[in-house]
């Protein structure tokens, strides 16, 4: 009797374990109204501490990490299915329908899952796993993605990008809010991978030159493997017709840096050109809020750069102050990250005057924008303000090196360690 | 006794009508996901409209919310056609050049054929997947990486496999993840190698016009083409699954 009800216990058990066989059961797919919300609730939800409180804290991310999460969570949430590339050559998708997780609770479940996503996604599955849309405001729209892969050598990029534009690492940024003048607002995280705050920045940094970069859109499981032309919204336009100079000034009376040909793209026209296709009935930005919105895209950066520096500074007094290997100078050293946010604060400049000079006196003039942030703790004790950066930045005095002292790094003092650099 | 026996059977008949109702229900949950319902007619790409900013307040999917129909999304690929016909929308005066490669597998040295001879030719990507003695697979990758200070270089990842066929990922000393040596990857390569894979960035010169883009190699053989030349965008999942972008 008793070996009868047993059975029937394991029988009963093993079918309503089939049944449950996902780490979410989906019940919709992702038609146009779930774009539609998926995009009202990136807008309205995911804010800058959705990975610090709430119902999702404590899932630590970089860049890819916080964009794959972002459009996961909102799948399980509303029954949606999920999918990515592997990452590992099998062809296939890795889904909410995989089983390895059946094991744990629902909430258990799900972290397991996205911690999975977060340790198999990279800037590259990012390329693969979206695509590049036309740009206009049916596309490009809360949610979407701004992303570049890593690149290979100088060199090959050179030539590969047609351009003598110069490398960039891999990054992705989730589309949070287009304004109604074309302005992009978007989320980011950072390397190494961390339980921290999101940032938010309008910086357009690189101009999209092949088809798994620029401004995309995220596949939907059944669109895996369909041709390129079926996509909704897919346009190569990003790579070839926006950012293309007509002439050799523009209506706005810019003109072309040194050395650059009608004809050429650029990163300054490219933006221009987003703006405009972007823009609701034809606004424009405002010197004042050009300059706003760059000072709060600065304020974040370098909050975040201070975060590296202090994470650097912290390593090194553990480790008896002693010269960083290379692979250490690589994770603690910041040249790209200093180097986008010197480029944001060229473009502040030229919001304010015709030919956009690092000058002293054109910092001091947004002076009151930059230091709307706040003071910035560099140390104990020891805070910056925004301008304090920018007048360092603009002298490069700023120091990328992980060996270097707080000082040096914030350009208060010079650079004395005579550790190697790579 | 006979009681016992009663109680035995009605036991039995319960387990055998809740197999049966798992199975039912089994099967049910294994079918395929309903594609989606017009999702195609409603977003014409090109159209240039622009829609206004979504409302700021999200609302919840409805309970009916709509499951799509057998009328959509095929997971059949569709709109492909043969690399010859592709080839002729992008560049019409290159065709000839394609000759014998129509309805023939493709490799690199046939690309060339038509966009030129290699100027380039450079592996970001190399995926090897080994057959352990023991059955179980494991999978070597190797991508390019870029660090912090913009510096290029080769990362190991390593992954065994489930029974779904999905990647584990297993721990890799951080001394092993950087551009590892041959020898530091001698003992990840263990065991009958089963599928490589390789994609290449590539760019090609057919007077001073050059051409640039990627191809995935599967065990020698060109599978997946991305190049733009002059403007325009080749794209194969295959070589007679292919598209002029």
């Amino acid at each position: 009797m008793k070996a009868l009800m047993k059975i029937a216990f394991i029988v009963t058990g093993a079918f309503a374990g089939q049944a449950e066989a996902q780490v979410w059961n989906e019940s919709g797919t992702w038609n146009q109204q779930a774009e539609d919300t998926y995009a009202q609730w990136v807008e309205s939800e995911v804010n800058e501490d959705f990975y610090l409180n709430g119902k999702w804290a404590g899932l630590a991310h970089d860049c890819a990490d916080a964009a794959y999460y972002t459009r996961a969570i909102f799948a399980y949430e509303n029954k949606l299915p999920f999918a990515m590339i592997d990452p590992s050559g099998s062809g296939k998708t890795i889904t909410n329908k995989m089983t390895r997780f059946n094991s744990q609770s629902e909430e258990k479940r799900i972290r397991s899952f996205l911690k999975y996503v977060a340790d198999l996604s990279s800037t590259k599955t990012i390329g693969r796993d979206t695509y590049p849309v036309i740009v206009n405001r049916t596309y490009v729209r809360p949610g979407g993605i701004w992303a570049r892969p890593t690149l290979m050598d100088r060199g090959l990029f050179d030539i590969l990008s047609g351009s003598a534009g110069t490398e960039l690492p891999g990054h992705a940024e989730i589309i949070k809010r287009v304004e109604p003048t074309g302005a992009i607002w978007k989320l980011e995280s950072t390397v190494p991978k961390a339980v921290r705050a999101l940032n938010l920045t309008a910086n357009m940094w690189f101009l999209p030159e092949n088809p798994e970069t620029g401004l995309r859109k995220w596949l939907t499981p059944e669109q895996y493997g369909l041709p390129f032309s079926q996509l909704p919204g897919y346009s190569l336009e990003q790579f070839k017709e926006l950012g293309v100079r007509v002439s050799t000034t523009t209506g706005e009376g810019s003109y072309p840096a040194s050395g650059q040909t009608t004809g050429a793209r650029t990163l300054d026209q490219y933006k221009t050109d987003i703006s405009k296709r972007l823009a609701m009935n034809g606004q424009t930005e405002s010197p004042q809020d050009s300059v706003r919105r760059i000072a709060k895209s600065l304020c974040g950066s370098i909050r975040l750069r201070n975060e590296a520096v202090q994470k650097a500074i912290a390593f090194k007094a553990k480790n008896g102050s002693r010269c960083l290997s290379a692979s250490e100078y690589d994770q603690y050293s910041t040249p790209s990250r200093d180097k986008r946010a010197r480029e944001l604060l060229k473009e502040a400049m030229s919001a304010i005057s015709t030919f956009g000079w690092l000058s002293e006196s054109n910092i001091k003039e947004i002076s009151d924008e930059l230091n709307a942030c706040g003071p910035i703790e560099i140390a104990a004790g020891q805070t910056v303000t925004l301008t304090d950066w920018a007048l360092a930045a603009a002298d490069d005095r700023l120091s990328s090196d992980p060996n270097q002292s707080v000082g040096a790094r914030w350009g208060l003092e010079k650079a004395q360690s005579t550790c190697p650099t790579f | 006794m006979a009681a016992k026996r009663s109680y035995s059977k009605v036991i039995l008949t319960g387990i055998g009508l809740v197999a049966v109702l798992g199975f039912l229900n089994f099967t049910r949950s294994q079918s395929p996901a309903p594609a989606a319902s017009g999702t195609l007619a409603q977003l014409s790409p090109e159209n240039g409209a622009q829609s206004s900013s979504p409302s700021a307040t999200p609302q919840p999917l409805p309970k009916d919310f709509p499951v799509g129909n057998d009328e959509s999304f095929s997971h059949l690929p569709t709109g492909f056609s043969t690399m010859s016909d592709a080839v002729k929308q992008c560049w019409p005066k290159r065709s000839d050049a394609l000759g014998s490669l129509a309805d023939q597998a493709l490799d690199i040295n046939r690309l060339e054929h038509l966009f030129g001879p290699t100027s380039t030719r450079e592996s970001v990507e190399e995926i090897e997947h080994y057959r352990l003695a023991d059955g179980s697979e494991r999978r070597l990758v190797l991508s390019i990486e870029e660090g912090e200070d913009n510096k290029s270089q080769w990362q190991l990842r390593f992954f065994g496999v489930d029974a779904e066929g999905l990647p584990i990922p297993m721990p890799v000393p951080e001394s092993h993840v950087k551009n590892p040596s041959a020898a530091t990857l001698a003992p990840y390569r263990e065991g009958e190698r089963i599928r490589t894979l390789r994609r290449l960035a590539l760019v090609f010169n057919l007077n001073q016009l050059r051409s640039a883009g990627t191809v995935t190699e599967v065990d020698g053989r060109v599978e997946e083409i991305q190049i733009r030349s002059d403007g325009r965008l080749l794209h194969c999942a295959s070589f007679d699954r292919c598209e002029c972008l």
